[in-house]
């Protein structure tokens, strides 16, 4: 298993949900996070996450924040599911519409990071990573 | 942006795919087939090709009556040929029972174009729900032993089953979950509570169905705990239509 850093990771394989409604971006997501040797599993609806939520363990989810069309929020509502399961897992969530106030509400409810969309998938996976790897 | 929702995928033709799982009964020496489950897959390649995600899905979406029945007329249209005597479960939400008040009718419809006669169903009636007290579950259970169906209870021991449930639908057949059944030769604690459940089906009157059974010493300790009739991977795999056929015609040649 390599890390983003091309290292090799013998600590035990790490399962990631990616919950976005843009399919490209969940198969190009999907694809770069299984090379680094991370269980993946997908998402592109709020019940689907919440039904996979409710049937796995989950490491580290990485959610869009808007899932329907204009004004969705659903992100946020994933990432109370996710802490009230489990305190240690990690949640990013990633938007191209969040306001100050959203950032704000997605840390009061347990979001560990919070980034705005454009973001390269190098980006991503560095916080992703180092949340997963250090905490 | 997907263009249709999972939703749209399981409801298109061919977006439920069946399986049939063997029930095998212990009475009169080796296990011998009583029934096939009829279970549910959703599309390949999808999530719901695993059937707890399709139903908690289905359950969030709040569609159980629509997806039940589409479940249930696939099932039926594509049943495997089978003996005679052989018993065919379909699973139902205890919430479809209590809000679809067409279910019951649409079922005997189902039934009669399968050409099933009523008492070689097993209606299962799943559990997640934390209550059905409604007029319409009691009515719908009056119905199905009008219909001259039999009625389990999936899903004993855990979730949302409870001892009320078991007093108003008075099931003919308890099937005890997997996680109680999986390890109990190993485990004093899990045989304790199969032992009590046994007993408590003969004072109703009902029978023990033990999911999961997945190895050979499980299955000699729940056989010498009274259970009667086994389902699990050591006896069989769900198995799609044609194997299922194939599984039956070998059970009852044997």
């Amino acid at each position: 298993m390599l890390q983003a850093n091309g290292r090799e990771r013998s600590a035990p394989r790490h399962r990631i949900l990616i919950v976005d409604d843009e399919e490209l971006i969940v198969q190009a997501m999907r694809k770069y996070f299984a090379g680094l040797g991370y269980d993946v599993d997908s998402a592109f609806e709020l019940e689907e996450a919440q039904a996979l939520l409710g049937n796995y363990r989950y490491d580290l989810v990485i959610a869009d924040l808007r899932l329907t069309g204009v004004g969705g929020v659903e992100g946020l509502q994933i990432v109370s599911d996710v802490r009230q399961r489990w305190a240690n897992a990690r949640v990013i969530l990633l938007s191209a519409f969040g306001t100050p106030e959203i950032e704000r509400e997605s840390y009061q409810r347990g979001c560990d990071a919070f980034l705005h969309k454009p973001k390269a998938m190098m980006e991503i996976a560095h916080v992703a990573v180092n949340l997963l790897e250090n905490g | 942006m997907k263009e249709h929702s999972a939703l749209d995928a399981l409801l298109a033709p061919g977006g439920i795919r069946p399986r049939y799982q063997p029930l095998y009964a212990l009475t009169n020496g080796d296990p011998h087939l009583f029934a096939f489950e009829c279970l549910s897959r959703g599309p390949q390649g999808t999530n719901f090709e695993r059937a707890p995600v399709l139903f908690e899905y289905v359950r969030l979406k709040r569609q159980e009556a629509m997806v039940d029945r589409l479940c249930i007329a696939t099932a039926l249209e594509q049943l495997p040929p089978m003996p005679p005597e052989t018993k065919v479960c379909v699973n139902v939400h205890a919430s479809t029972l209590a809000r679809d008040s067409g279910f019951i009718d649409f079922l005997s419809r189902a039934n009669e174009k399968a050409g099933l006669h009523p008492a070689r169903i097993i209606v299962d009636v799943v559990q997640h729900a934390p209550s059905h007290d409604g007029d319409g579950f009691a009515l719908a259970v009056t119905r199905l032993r009008n219909l001259g169906v039999a009625i389990a209870l999936d899903d004993i021991g855990v979730g949302a089953s409870n001892f009320k449930m078991m007093l108003d639908v008075g099931p003919d057949y308890m099937k005890v979950d997997r996680c109680i059944v999986n390890g109990c030769h190993g485990d004093a604690k899990r045989r304790a509570v199969i032992e009590s459940l046994v007993q408590l089906a003969s004072r109703l009157h009902s029978e023990v169905v033990a999911e999961g059974v997945e190895t050979d010493d499980d299955l000699v300790v729940v056989q010498s705990l009274g259970v009667k009739i086994v389902q699990g991977f050591l006896l069989a795999h769900p198995l799609e239509g044609k194997l299922a056929a194939c599984s039956s015609s070998a059970s009852s040649a044997a």
